[in-house]
């Protein structure tokens, strides 16, 4: 049905610099992704779990084609992303893999009315060969996201519909098409929590009744274990462990997925003995040599500063990027 | 539509409509109030108002109330195909040029700036001089010459716009960007290029009217700066051959700038508080 495989994928941006910057050979590059690897399986929900600015989007963005990739690929369904050209093979890949826009107030054309938004892709990539067909498939996609009774709803115009409706609407713009992928960006994090179930449990039963593959983009650690099957931790730019929910919850393994779920506010826990951290996260024009961690690691030894650590499976299914817990390196940091 | 509901009971915006149905009433209807030919001499010359002729007669006997009604054809024609135009070259132009950027951008921006920089009376008499004076003529003339500030609202409307959530939510939807650019960008940025389009109605009759003043004109046609220029020469002993026609043009410049501020003001005052 619907897999992702990404390799050695990389998003660099030139900042654009002055005259006598560009002179002295200093323009920065900010690397947003650098080098991600990652296999998913059929029918998963994965969330991509990392702080403000490590590159979730920019990810995101590249596997639907509205950012270009500066190098290695992506695949989705065994169809490179890159080699996706010209209009009929875009119209192609528009109908196999959609978003779920993060902003539900920003997402939604003001002057189109309900029905004109969630037809548009069915317009747009021409799948209804009759105007009562487009109706039906509108109607069917409003009521599976309960935007019900769809009459009531269609013809009205995005500001008189609350932001839980709204995101519905963008859910249903997504669904319409059918995909077999769907790419929700912060689908939740604009909404009341009180409403934040309901779409959540929305797109777990289009994963199960329809097997859609879903990567769910968060920095909301609690979402992404309530939906997600596998969950990626990203810090700036790079992943540094990939697990299921449970064992990241209780078995983590990276100091930054440590420092994250310790400093998850939570009622029951004692505050006392959380992990602090010291400094900001390094930024991505100049990222640190060595692991892009070790400036703010609590443990970080002379090797972080020097060697990048890779991704390595240290259980089954369990994926780090720490030269503390990787076996290749475990001598060399224990010998300092 | 709330913002339309303010817009449309606002006294400057219910002023102006007032004035503009009239003023449309008069041109609409011109051959039923006033029968004939308005440039044949109908009475005796330079006759005061009252009697026959309610805005008296010219030194030609002409009557100045039949002038007035059919000159409102004119300047209502100027006014509307002028900024017509203008509208459409300068959504078309303005929205490739923010849309497509980089060098076309620049090289947009320039030619905006070419046509700013044209004397536009200065065109038209020299237009007129070599192609005579038909109103299609100075119509095109003017529509050309007052495009570069829609064009140039419009390219910065695009500018904060292509960024919206809704325009790539567009792009993922299979949109072409031609497609999204014409049913996303342009329909919601369209409000401030539409109010300028209105204060351009009122550059445009004042620009015929400035030129049938100085007699470059379509002479076989009655327009309110035929009756002006007819009118100077008698300015002393005849007065009403300036007045009624300058009041006329007033009133009319008048709607155009009270509906144009009005729209102005609803489009400004309210967007911030509805996003």
């Amino acid at each position: 049905m619907s897999n992702m495989t990404l390799d050695n994928l990389s998003k660099k941006y030139v900042l654009k610099a002055g005259f006598f910057t560009q002179l002295s050979g200093r323009a920065g590059v900010v690397s947003a992704v650098d080098q991600v690897s990652f296999q998913m399986e059929e029918g998963e929900i994965i969330g991509l779990v990392g702080e403000s600015g490590c590159g979730k989007t920019t990810l995101g963005k590249m596997l639907l084609k509205i950012e270009d990739i500066t190098s290695g690929s992506a695949c989705i369904d065994g169809l490179d992303i890159s080699s996706v050209r010209g209009r009929k093979q875009t119209v192609e890949f528009r109908k196999k893999v959609q978003m779920i826009f993060q902003d539900p107030y920003d997402s939604l054309d003001p002057k189109m009315t309900i029905r004109e938004i969630v037809a548009e892709p069915l317009k747009a990539l021409k799948l209804c060969r009759s105007g009562a067909e487009l109706q039906e498939r509108v109607s069917r996609t409003l009521s599976l996201v309960e935007l019900t009774p769809v009459e009531l709803y269609q013809d009205r115009y995005p500001h008189q519909l609350s932001g839980g409706q709204r995101q519905r609407v963008a859910i249903a713009r997504a669904l319409v098409v059918e995909p077999e992928f769907i790419i929700a960006d912060e689908p939740v994090s604009m909404l009341d929590v009180s409403l934040r179930a309901g779409i959540l449990n929305l797109l777990q039963r289009m994963n199960r009744e329809k097997g859609i593959g879903v990567l769910l983009i968060t920095h909301d650690l609690a979402t992404a274990r309530f939906l997600c099957n596998r969950i990626i931790v990203m810090y700036l730019g790079k992943f540094v462990e990939i697990t299921d929910p449970t064992s990241l919850v209780e078995d983590a393994l990276h100091p930054y997925t440590q420092l994250l779920i310790s400093s998850a506010p939570d009622l029951f826990t004692d505050t006392s003995n959380r992990i602090k951290v010291e400094g900001e996260a390094a930024s991505a024009v100049a990222p640190p040599k060595g692991c892009r961690f070790s400036p703010r690691c609590p443990y970080a030894k002379d090797v972080c500063r020097e060697k990048v650590p890779e991704l390595t499976e240290y259980e089954p299914r369990h994926f780090v990027a720490c030269h503390k817990v990787s076996k290749d390196f475990s001598n060399l940091y224990n010998m300092e | 539509m709330k913002k339309l509901k303010s817009f449309l009971t606002n006294p400057q915006t219910v002023t102006g409509l007032v004035i503009l149905v009239i003023m449309l009433g008069l041109a609409a209807l011109a051959p039923v109030i006033c029968p004939g030919n308005p440039l044949f001499s109908v009475g005796k010359p330079l006759q005061a108002p009252g009697g026959d002729f309610i805005m008296g007669t010219d030194y030609l006997g002409r009557d100045v109330w039949a002038m007035l009604v059919w000159g409102s054809r004119i300047s209502i024609i100027f006014a509307f195909g002028a900024s017509l135009l203008s509208l459409i070259v300068g959504i078309v132009l303005g929205a490739l040029s923010g849309y497509i950027g980089g060098w076309f951008d620049d090289l947009m921006c320039r030619i905006f700036e070419l046509f700013y920089i044209i004397p536009r009376t200065f065109l038209v008499i020299l237009m007129v001089a070599f192609f005579g004076s038909s109103v299609g003529l100075m119509v095109i003339i003017i529509g050309i010459t007052i495009w570069p500030s829609n064009a140039k609202i419009m390219r910065a409307q695009v500018l904060t716009l292509k960024s919206r959530g809704y325009v790539q939510a567009g792009n993922v939807a299979g949109g072409t960007k031609l497609g999204i650019l014409f049913k996303h960008i342009v329909p919601n940025g369209m409000g401030p290029v539409l109010s300028n389009s209105i204060l351009q109605m009122a550059q445009a009759v004042l620009t015929e009217a400035s030129l049938s003043f100085l007699g470059l004109g379509d002479p076989n046609r009655a327009s309110w700066g035929l009756i002006l220029n007819a009118g100077q020469k008698h300015i002393n002993s005849a007065p009403w051959l300036v007045i009624y026609p300058g009041i006329a043009l007033a009133l009319l410049l008048l709607a155009f700038n009270l509906i144009g501020t009005a729209l102005h003001k609803t489009l400004n005052v309210k967007q911030a508080a509805m996003e």
